[in-house]
């Protein structure tokens, strides 16, 4: 037993003062003599972004003014709610025709677009607040030759068109396309081609939204500097009382928000007219899919109706 | 007799085993604090100020660019200080490396709460004092581009900052492995200073083929999330 002891206290001593001397003469380790060629890699990647379950509610307003007229002094030609719930990464975009025969905030009834050449953007988010009872966390404003500007400066949107569409002075056919700031206009712009007119321009619209979302996820996984790059295309484009603190946190959100989890709608309603004006009388049907929106800041596609969601072609 | 010989060899069996444990336990053993410490501090990293440049990105559509961009290059300085300190502290300093507390105050708001997670990453990891002795940064290999998100009266109100960096590990067996860190740091002010929002690191480490053993070694590649 006790030459067992001393056996081990001896070898453990030796083995210890073999380690030294192989350390001492400076190599002859194991792992020295098996080379590792091995290239390590490692990533660290991080964003604040939006959370929580409380939705929240922006009203995206396209203005009419011409060139030399302030946003804010136009009609507000297309309106969207975009809704988003961080904690369920869902986001709805629900246009609004801007034909829309409303009361206004400002007095009367009319079309939806007039309440802002009357009052302001703030008049035109309580009109839409008035109408479906949602109540808006903040307003983007933009114009033609903005929205032409900012599409330019992050180098063209890519669109997959979902039917070919004939424009006032061009044709953009079905199939992705990289599209400049002047196509991507025209094409948001156009309904006479479509069948079924504004309802069909605002789903168009939501359509580049989403394409958009898709191309920013894609530069910003690629290149996290092309987040200046949007974040200066757009501010620079539009009047909005979303903070800057807030828009980081949305190119955040947006990693895990990806466009097949935004539902993109229109309102559902029919042309009549009033007078000599064509409008768009709003269905009472909407209430309950705002009601929806309202609730937790998006709808399912499967709980929209058939009818509110016009085909393609 | 014999049982006392085996008592005595047992004492010295554990005298040997204590007294190799005091010289070779490094400077964190019992005696390192007592022996004068004689290795060399850790070199300086700094940018080469040849590859130091400035831009704007401003959020208001008519601006004077040469406003915008003298505030781009007034803020420069500070966020480079800061970068420069993150890679100091995270790649060249080893008594630092793994340590997320020396690094955090570079950081603000919930990407604070973020150092620790990714300190393998954001320094050369918690575990590199056992592979490496030291980093040597490259003096010449390293860019820095600072972005200033400016307003209408030309204030910086955000900041970015991308980056490359090289150095030169040695390793404790005496190889040597080239380390390479890229990134992108988003920097809010903090009343003088400049604090990271939020970041994109990237770390490449890879082994030096010795020149000896050219002909034999094989290449693989593993990627650490």
């Amino acid at each position: 037993m006790t030459k067992k002891l001393l056996a081990i206290v001896l070898g453990l001593s030796a083995w210890i003062g073999g380690t030294m001397a192989a350390t001492l003469a400076g190599g002859g380790s194991v792992a020295a003599a098996q080379p590792m060629f091995v290239i390590e890699r490692a990533h660290a990647d991080y964003t604040p972004s939006l959370d929580g379950n409380d939705p929240i509610f922006i009203l995206l307003m396209g203005s009419d003014s011409r060139p030399g007229t302030p946003l804010e002094k136009g009609r507000a030609d297309s309106l969207h709610i975009l809704g988003i719930n961080p904690s369920a990464h869902r986001a709805t975009l629900y246009g609004i025709p801007r034909d829309s025969f409303v009361q206004l905030s400002t007095g009367g009834v009319n079309k939806i677009n007039s309440a802002m050449a009357a009052g302001g953007p703030e008049a035109e988010v309580q009109t839409v607040e008035n109408v479906t009872g949602i109540q808006f966390d903040y307003w983007v404003l933009t114009g033609f030759n903005e929205v032409k500007t900012a599409v330019d400066a992050v180098g063209g949107l890519v669109i997959n068109v979902p039917y070919t569409v004939v424009g006032f002075d061009q044709t953009f056919p079905e199939g992705v396309h990289r599209m400049n700031g002047e196509q991507v206009l025209g094409y948001s712009r156009t309904r006479h081609s479509l069948p079924l007119g504004d309802f069909d321009r605002s789903l168009n619209q939501g359509v580049v939204m989403k394409n958009a979302l898709t191309q920013f996820r894609v530069e910003y996984a690629k290149d996290a500097a092309r987040l200046y790059t949007w974040l200066g295309a757009g501010l620079r484009n539009v009047q909005t009382t979303v903070p800057l603190d807030e828009l980081i946190k949305l190119a955040g959100l947006s990693a895990k928000l990806p466009a097949t989890r935004v539902t993109n709608l229109v309102a559902l309603g029919t042309s009549g007219m009033v007078g000599s004006q064509s409008v768009v009388h709003l269905s009472d049907a909407n209430q309950a899919l705002w009601q929806d929106l309202g609730a937790d800041g998006y709808i399912l596609e499967k709980d929209i109706p058939a009818t509110a969601q016009p085909a393609p072609n | 007799m014999a049982r006392r010989r085996i008592i005595v060899g047992v004492v010295i069996a554990a005298i040997v085993i204590v007294a190799l444990f005091l010289l070779l336990g490094g400077k964190d053993s019992p005696i390192g604090s007592i022996i004068p410490n004689n290795e060399p501090p850790p070199p300086e990293f700094a940018f080469n100020h040849k590859h130091v440049t400035s831009g704007f990105e401003a959020t208001v559509a008519k601006v004077d660019k040469d406003k915008q961009l003298k505030t781009a290059k007034q803020i420069t300085p500070a966020v480079q200080t800061a970068v420069t300190s993150l890679l100091q502290t995270g790649y060249v300093d080893p008594d630092t490396w793994g340590d997320a507390g020396a690094i955090d105050d570079l950081f603000t708001g919930t990407a604070k709460d973020q150092v620790e997670p990714n300190v393998d990453t954001l320094t050369l990891g918690s575990t590199a004092a056992d592979t490496y002795e030291s980093l040597d940064p490259s003096a010449s290999a390293n860019h820095l581009k600072v972005i200033a998100m400016t307003d209408g009266n030309a204030n910086a109100i955000r900041a970015m900052a991308t980056f490359d960096f090289t150095g030169k590990a040695t390793q404790s067996d005496g190889g040597v492995a080239k380390v390479t860190v890229t990134g992108t740091l988003f920097f809010v002010p903090d009343g003088n200073d400049w604090k990271i929002e939020a970041f994109r690191v990237q770390r490449e480490i890879k082994p030096m083929q010795p020149k000896s053993s050219a002909t034999t070694a094989t290449a693989s590649s593993s990627e650490s999330p």
